[in-house]
Protein backbone atom coordinates (compact mmCIF):
# COMPACT_ATOMS: atom_id res chain seq x y z
CA UNK A 1 0.00 0.00 0.00
CA UNK A 2 1.47 3.16 -0.81
CA UNK A 3 1.09 6.86 0.58
CA UNK A 4 -2.31 7.76 -1.62
CA UNK A 5 -3.31 3.75 -0.67
CA UNK A 6 -3.16 5.00 2.98
CA UNK A 7 -4.56 8.61 3.03
CA UNK A 8 -7.45 6.96 1.16
CA UNK A 9 -8.08 4.40 3.63
CA UNK A 10 -7.60 6.90 6.67
CA UNK A 11 -10.40 9.29 4.93
CA UNK A 12 -12.68 6.59 4.54
CA UNK A 13 -12.04 5.77 8.24
CA UNK A 14 -12.84 9.85 9.18
CA UNK A 15 -16.00 9.61 6.52
CA UNK A 16 -17.55 6.91 6.30
CA UNK A 17 -20.00 8.51 3.48
CA UNK A 18 -16.97 9.47 1.49
CA UNK A 19 -16.77 8.73 -2.62
CA UNK A 20 -13.56 7.95 -3.36
CA UNK A 21 -12.04 7.01 -6.65
CA UNK A 22 -8.28 5.76 -7.04
CA UNK A 23 -6.51 6.39 -10.52
CA UNK A 24 -3.41 4.65 -10.05
CA UNK A 25 -0.51 5.88 -12.06
CA UNK A 26 0.97 2.87 -14.41
CA UNK A 27 4.44 3.29 -14.69
CA UNK A 28 6.88 3.98 -10.93
CA UNK A 29 7.35 7.51 -11.73
CA UNK A 30 3.87 8.40 -12.23
CA UNK A 31 1.68 10.63 -10.37
CA UNK A 32 -0.64 8.74 -8.72
CA UNK A 33 -4.67 10.42 -8.38
CA UNK A 34 -7.41 10.51 -5.48
CA UNK A 35 -10.70 11.92 -5.93
CA UNK A 36 -13.27 12.12 -3.13
CA UNK A 37 -16.48 13.59 -2.77
CA UNK A 38 -18.21 14.24 0.51
CA UNK A 39 -22.02 15.44 -0.13
CA UNK A 40 -21.37 18.19 -3.36
CA UNK A 41 -17.74 18.73 -2.55
CA UNK A 42 -15.02 17.56 -4.05
CA UNK A 43 -11.15 16.96 -3.70
CA UNK A 44 -8.39 15.88 -6.00
CA UNK A 45 -5.28 14.68 -4.28
CA UNK A 46 -2.21 13.68 -6.75
CA UNK A 47 0.67 11.99 -5.56
CA UNK A 48 3.80 11.59 -7.13
CA UNK A 49 6.36 8.77 -5.96
CA UNK A 50 8.99 11.16 -4.22
CA UNK A 51 7.41 14.62 -5.22
CA UNK A 52 4.67 14.48 -2.10
CA UNK A 53 1.06 15.48 -2.49
CA UNK A 54 -0.45 17.99 -4.48
CA UNK A 55 -4.21 19.37 -3.37
CA UNK A 56 -6.91 20.98 -5.61
CA UNK A 57 -10.40 21.88 -3.86
CA UNK A 58 -13.88 22.43 -4.96
CA UNK A 59 -12.91 23.84 -8.52
CA UNK A 60 -11.90 22.68 -12.21
CA UNK A 61 -8.01 23.36 -12.45
CA UNK A 62 -7.52 24.76 -15.98
CA UNK A 63 -5.98 22.14 -18.64
CA UNK A 64 -2.70 21.13 -17.63
CA UNK A 65 -2.44 23.00 -14.45
CA UNK A 66 -0.71 21.41 -11.04
CA UNK A 67 -2.57 21.23 -7.62
CA UNK A 68 -3.41 24.64 -6.18
CA UNK A 69 -1.47 23.69 -2.83
CA UNK A 70 1.57 20.81 -2.31
CA UNK A 71 2.72 19.53 0.88
CA UNK A 72 5.66 16.91 1.33
CA UNK A 73 4.23 14.86 4.12
CA UNK A 74 1.46 12.11 4.26
CA UNK A 75 -0.09 13.32 7.48
CA UNK A 76 -0.42 17.00 6.69
CA UNK A 77 -1.99 16.18 3.86
CA UNK A 78 -4.39 14.63 5.81
CA UNK A 79 -5.21 17.15 7.71
CA UNK A 80 -5.35 19.59 5.08
CA UNK A 81 -8.09 17.51 3.12
CA UNK A 82 -10.08 16.83 6.22
CA UNK A 83 -10.65 20.79 7.15
CA UNK A 84 -10.97 21.38 3.41
CA UNK A 85 -13.95 18.75 3.34
CA UNK A 86 -15.34 19.89 6.94
CA UNK A 87 -15.84 23.66 5.81
CA UNK A 88 -16.43 22.68 2.06
CA UNK A 89 -13.51 25.22 1.47
CA UNK A 90 -12.57 25.88 -2.25
CA UNK A 91 -8.59 25.93 -2.49
CA UNK A 92 -6.85 28.61 -4.95
CA UNK A 93 -4.15 29.05 -7.21
CA UNK A 94 -0.63 29.62 -5.21
CA UNK A 95 0.81 32.79 -5.41
CA UNK A 96 4.20 33.00 -8.02
CA UNK A 97 6.69 34.83 -8.20
CA UNK A 98 8.96 33.73 -11.22
CA UNK A 99 12.60 35.32 -11.36
CA UNK A 100 14.06 33.28 -13.79
CA UNK A 101 15.86 35.34 -15.74
CA UNK A 102 16.67 38.44 -12.36
CA UNK A 103 19.85 39.22 -12.09
CA UNK A 104 21.90 39.86 -8.74
CA UNK A 105 25.11 40.62 -8.08
CA UNK A 106 27.20 41.22 -11.49
CA UNK A 107 24.78 40.81 -13.68
CA UNK A 108 24.61 37.40 -14.50
CA UNK A 109 21.44 35.55 -15.92
CA UNK A 110 20.17 32.80 -13.35
CA UNK A 111 19.27 29.76 -14.61
CA UNK A 112 17.05 28.51 -11.26
CA UNK A 113 13.51 29.36 -10.50
CA UNK A 114 12.35 30.58 -7.62
CA UNK A 115 8.71 30.61 -6.39
CA UNK A 116 7.65 32.23 -3.66
CA UNK A 117 4.28 31.12 -2.66
CA UNK A 118 1.72 31.60 0.64
CA UNK A 119 -0.81 28.80 1.69
CA UNK A 120 -4.16 29.90 1.43
CA UNK A 121 -4.66 28.04 5.15
CA UNK A 122 -1.61 29.81 7.23
CA UNK A 123 -0.89 32.71 5.46
CA UNK A 124 2.71 31.40 5.72
CA UNK A 125 5.29 32.21 2.74
CA UNK A 126 7.64 29.80 1.47
CA UNK A 127 10.15 29.82 -1.50
CA UNK A 128 10.77 26.74 -3.85
CA UNK A 129 13.96 26.33 -5.91
CA UNK A 130 13.31 24.58 -9.37
CA UNK A 131 16.69 23.91 -10.49
CA UNK A 132 16.52 22.16 -14.44
CA UNK A 133 19.87 20.58 -12.85
CA UNK A 134 18.05 19.03 -10.55
CA UNK A 135 14.73 18.06 -10.87
CA UNK A 136 13.88 17.74 -7.16
CA UNK A 137 12.28 20.88 -5.70
CA UNK A 138 13.83 22.26 -2.72
CA UNK A 139 12.01 24.56 -0.11
CA UNK A 140 13.01 26.89 1.79
CA UNK A 141 11.29 29.16 4.53
CA UNK A 142 13.60 31.86 4.54
CA UNK A 143 14.49 34.60 1.63
CA UNK A 144 17.68 35.14 2.47
CA UNK A 145 18.81 31.28 2.10
CA UNK A 146 17.10 31.42 -0.83
CA UNK A 147 19.63 34.67 -2.48
CA UNK A 148 22.32 32.64 -0.36
CA UNK A 149 21.57 29.47 -2.35
CA UNK A 150 20.90 31.50 -5.69
CA UNK A 151 24.51 33.05 -5.49
CA UNK A 152 26.61 30.12 -5.78
CA UNK A 153 25.25 30.33 -9.70
CA UNK A 154 27.20 33.62 -9.58
CA UNK A 155 30.40 32.58 -8.43
CA UNK B 1 -0.68 25.85 -9.90
CA UNK B 2 -2.26 28.14 -12.65
CA UNK B 3 0.56 29.94 -13.96
CA UNK B 4 -1.40 30.61 -17.30
CA UNK B 5 0.59 27.97 -19.21
CA UNK B 6 -0.61 24.94 -20.52
CA UNK B 7 1.21 21.54 -19.77
CA UNK B 8 0.81 18.82 -21.99
CA UNK B 9 0.87 15.96 -20.55
CA UNK B 10 3.53 13.62 -19.35
CA UNK B 11 5.03 10.57 -21.14
CA UNK B 12 4.70 8.90 -17.80
CA UNK B 13 1.20 9.50 -16.75
CA UNK B 14 -0.32 7.23 -19.89
CA UNK B 15 -2.24 5.10 -18.89
CA UNK B 16 -4.35 1.92 -20.84
CA UNK B 17 -8.39 2.35 -21.61
CA UNK B 18 -9.73 -1.06 -20.70
CA UNK B 19 -11.47 -2.29 -24.36
CA UNK B 20 -9.40 0.52 -26.37
CA UNK B 21 -5.70 -1.04 -26.83
CA UNK B 22 -5.35 1.63 -29.53
CA UNK B 23 -5.94 4.37 -26.83
CA UNK B 24 -3.87 6.23 -24.03
CA UNK B 25 -5.28 8.49 -21.13
CA UNK B 26 -3.08 10.61 -20.11
CA UNK B 27 -4.91 12.42 -16.65
CA UNK B 28 -3.57 15.55 -14.65
CA UNK B 29 -5.56 17.45 -11.76
CA UNK B 30 -9.17 17.94 -13.50
CA UNK B 31 -8.88 16.21 -17.15
CA UNK B 32 -8.10 13.25 -18.69
CA UNK B 33 -6.41 13.55 -21.96
CA UNK B 34 -7.09 10.29 -24.96
CA UNK B 35 -4.74 9.98 -27.43
CA UNK B 36 -5.33 7.12 -30.38
CA UNK B 37 -2.62 5.54 -32.50
CA UNK B 38 -4.27 7.25 -35.11
CA UNK B 39 -3.22 10.95 -34.04
CA UNK B 40 -6.97 11.73 -32.56
CA UNK B 41 -7.39 13.55 -29.74
CA UNK B 42 -10.31 13.85 -26.93
CA UNK B 43 -10.18 16.49 -23.97
CA UNK B 44 -12.57 15.46 -21.09
CA UNK B 45 -13.39 16.94 -17.23
CA UNK B 46 -13.27 14.53 -14.79
CA UNK B 47 -17.23 14.05 -15.27
CA UNK B 48 -16.92 12.93 -18.59
CA UNK B 49 -17.59 16.05 -20.52
CA UNK B 50 -15.95 16.25 -23.79
CA UNK B 51 -14.33 19.52 -23.99
CA UNK B 52 -11.88 19.35 -27.09
CA UNK B 53 -11.83 16.72 -29.72
CA UNK B 54 -9.54 16.25 -33.08
CA UNK B 55 -10.01 13.72 -35.50
CA UNK B 56 -7.01 12.13 -36.31
CA UNK B 57 -4.66 11.31 -39.80
CA UNK B 58 -7.83 9.07 -40.94
CA UNK B 59 -10.30 11.20 -40.45
CA UNK B 60 -11.58 9.47 -37.36
CA UNK B 61 -11.81 10.02 -33.77
CA UNK B 62 -10.40 8.73 -30.62
CA UNK B 63 -13.07 6.29 -30.05
CA UNK B 64 -13.45 4.98 -33.74
CA UNK B 65 -10.01 4.42 -35.40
Amino acid sequence: MNALETLQTRLRERFPSLESTLDPGESGTASWYLDVRLGNHSIVIEWRPGFGFGVTSGHEASYGAGPDERFDEPDETFRRVVLLLLAGAVTRSSTSVTQGTRTIGRGEVIYRLVVAFRRPDGGRISWMILDSKRPRKRRFKRLDKVIRELQKVLR
Amino acid sequence: MDDGRMDPPQADSARSVPSHPSVRRFRSSSHNTFLGDNGAIEIQTLAGETIFSKPGADGEGVWNP
